[in-house]
C-alpha cells in the first residue's frame, strides 16, 4: 500500500493549534489546584464530593486533546499509510465519555438529594484564628471553580471552530454550558439554598418545593444541552 | 424554624445527655460535669435555660435525628462510636484536647514501659486504650485517687492527688458534642461558643479533680 505524504496544518492554523495547547496546558494546571483546593474543604457534604469527583473527570478532555493533537503529527506509514489523524476521533470519545460520566454523576446526586432531602451538616474552621463558616469557604472555592473555567472555555471555542477541533471543542463547550444554561433559573435556588444552609430543619416538602422545581429545571436544561452539543 | 431561632423563641435548651464522669454526671438528681456547665453557661449567652435529660448514646442520637433534642453530650470524642459517623447528628469541631497519662503513688520508682504492669483504672473505656497502647494489665478500681498502684488519669487529677507521673501517655482525645444532622446555624453558635471558652472547659476539668 502507497504511504501518503506527510501533511500539516496551514501556518494560520499552526498558530491556533499552539494557542489551543496553551490554553489546555493553562487548564490542566488550573483544574489540579480546583481539585486540590476542594479535597481540603469537601467536609461532610455529599454535594461537595460529587463537585470534586466532577472536577477530577474534568482533568480528561484537556489531557486527551494534547494526547491526540501529538499522535496526529506522527507521519504516515507502513502501518498507518494515512497517517494518524483518526486520534481525534478517540480522543473525542475519551473526552466524551468523561463528560457523560460527569452528566450522569450530576444527574444521579441531584435525584438522590431530591429523595432525601440532604441538608449536610456544615461547622465552622478556624483560619487564622478566626471562626468561620466551612459553607462561605466552600462557596468560595466553588466560584473558583468555576469562573476561570469559563474563561478559558470562551478562548477555547472559537479556536476549536477554526482549528475543526472537537475534542477541543467538547472541552470548551461543557465549561460554558454549565453557567449560560443552568446558573439563570439557578440564582434563586442557590441564594435560597445558602440561606436554608445556615440554618433550618429540612423537614416538610412545601418550603423545598421551588427549590425543587428549579433544581429539576436546571438539570433538565443541563442534560438537554449536553446531549445536543456532543451528539 | 431553625434549632437556634427555636431555643431563643422558646426560653428552653434541650440537653441529652449520657453520663460519662467528669464531663456529665448525675449529683441527687441534678445534673453536673463539665460539658453541663459549659453548656448551661452556652444557654444563658442564649437567653435560655438549660434542660437536661438522661439516656443512653443509641436513644440521644435517635432523639437528636428526631429533633427531639438540640445537642447531646457525654463526655464524646472524635472517635466514639456513634458519634464519629455522623448518621444520626452531627458533629462540632473539636473544642478540647486531653490525653490520658498513667502516674505512680508518692514514693514509688516511675517507669516508661508498663506493659505487663498492674495499672488502676476508673472506667472500662480506658482499660482497652491502656492494654492495646500500652500492653499493661488494667485493673477497674472504684476510687483511683486512693489507688496503692499505678493509675491512668489526667495530668492534672495526678497533680491534685499527688501521684507522680511516669512517661507513659495514652492517645489524644479529641473532645466534641453532637448536635442535629444540617442545624448549621446552631452548630456554628454552639462551636464559636465553645471555641472563645475553651479556657473556661480546661479550668472546670482541672476544678472536677479537687
Amino acid at each position: 500500500m502507497k504511504v501518503r505524504k506527510p501533511y500539516d496544518l496551514p501556518p494560520e492554523q499552526q498558530r491556533e493549534r499552539d494557542r489551543a495547547k496553551r490554553l489546555e496546558w493553562t487548564t490542566i494546571g488550573y483544574q489540579v489546584s480546583v481539585v486540590v483546593l476542594l479535597a481540603f474543604v469537601l467536609g461532610q457534604s455529599q454535594a461537595m464530593k460529587v463537585a470534586w469527583a466532577d472536577d477530577l473527570l474534568s482533568l480528561i478532555p484537556p489531557i486527551a486533546f494534547l494526547l491526540a493533537i501529538r499522535i496526529e503529527r506522527r507521519l504516515p506509514n507502513e502501518r498507518f499509510p494515512y497517517g494518524y489523524f483518526r486520534s481525534i476521533s478517540i480522543g473525542f470519545l475519551c473526552a466524551s465519555l468523561a463528560l457523560f460520566a460527569v452528566g450522569v454523576s450530576l444527574f444521579v446526586d441531584s435525584v438522590a438529594k431530591l429523595v432525601t432531602l440532604e441538608h449536610p451538616t456544615i461547622g465552622t474552621i478556624s483560619i487564622f484564628g478566626w471562626q468561620v463558616w466551612l459553607g462561605w469557604v466552600m462557596i468560595a472555592a466553588l466560584v473558583y471553580s468555576i469562573i476561570p473555567a469559563f474563561v478559558l472555555g470562551r478562548k477555547k471555542l472559537p479556536i476549536a471552530q477554526r482549528l475543526h477541533n472537537k475534542v477541543l471543542y467538547a472541552d470548551a463547550a461543557h465549561t460554558l454550558q454549565l453557567p449560560r444554561q443552568c446558573a439563570p433559573p439557578g440564582y434563586p435556588t442557590l441564594l435560597r439554598e445558602i440561606v436554608a444552609l445556615k440554618d433550618a430543619r429540612p423537614y416538610g416538602l412545601a418550603t423545598n418545593s421551588q427549590t425543587l422545581n428549579s433544581s429539576l429545571f436546571s438539570l433538565v436544561s443541563l442534560l438537554t444541552v449536553r446531549t445536543v452539543k456532543y451528539n | 424554624m431553625g434549632t437556634l431561632e427555636q431555643v431563643q423563641k422558646s426560653g428552653t435548651m434541650r440537653v441529652g445527655m449520657a453520663v460519662n464522669d467528669p464531663w456529665t454526671r448525675i449529683d441527687e438528681a441534678e445534673a453536673s460535669g463539665v460539658e453541663v456547665e459549659l453548656l448551661r453557661s452556652f444557654a444563658e449567652e442564649l437567653g435560655a435555660e438549660a434542660v437536661f435529660a438522661q439516656g443512653t448514646v443509641p436513644e440521644l442520637l435517635e432523639a437528636a435525628k428526631q429533633g427531639e433534642v438540640d445537642v447531646v453530650v457525654g463526655g464524646f470524642t472524635d472517635a466514639s462510636p456513634g458519634v464519629r459517623e455522623q448518621q444520626e447528628a452531627g458533629m462540632t469541631r473539636p473544642y478540647l484536647t486531653t490525653r490520658f497519662v498513667v502516674g505512680v503513688p508518692p514514693g514509688r520508682p516511675t517507669f516508661d514501659d508498663p506493659s505487663g504492669k498492674k495499672v488502676a483504672v476508673a472506667s472500662v473505656g480506658r482499660s482497652a486504650a491502656l492494654r492495646r497502647e500500652e500492653g499493661a494489665i488494667p485493673v477497674p478500681v472504684k476510687d483511683i485517687s486512693s489507688a496503692d498502684m499505678p493509675v491512668v488519669a489526667y495530668p492534672w487529677q495526678l497533680e491534685a492527688w499527688g501521684f507522680e507521673p511516669t512517661g507513659v501517655e495514652l492517645p489524644e482525645e479529641k473532645h466534641v458534642m453532637a448536635v442535629p444532622l444540617g442545624e448549621n446555624g446552631w452548630l456554628v453558635r454552639l462551636e464559636r461558643f465553645l471555641y472563645t471558652h475553651r479556657d473556661e472547659a480546661k479550668r472546670l476539668l482541672w476544678e472536677e479533680a479537687r
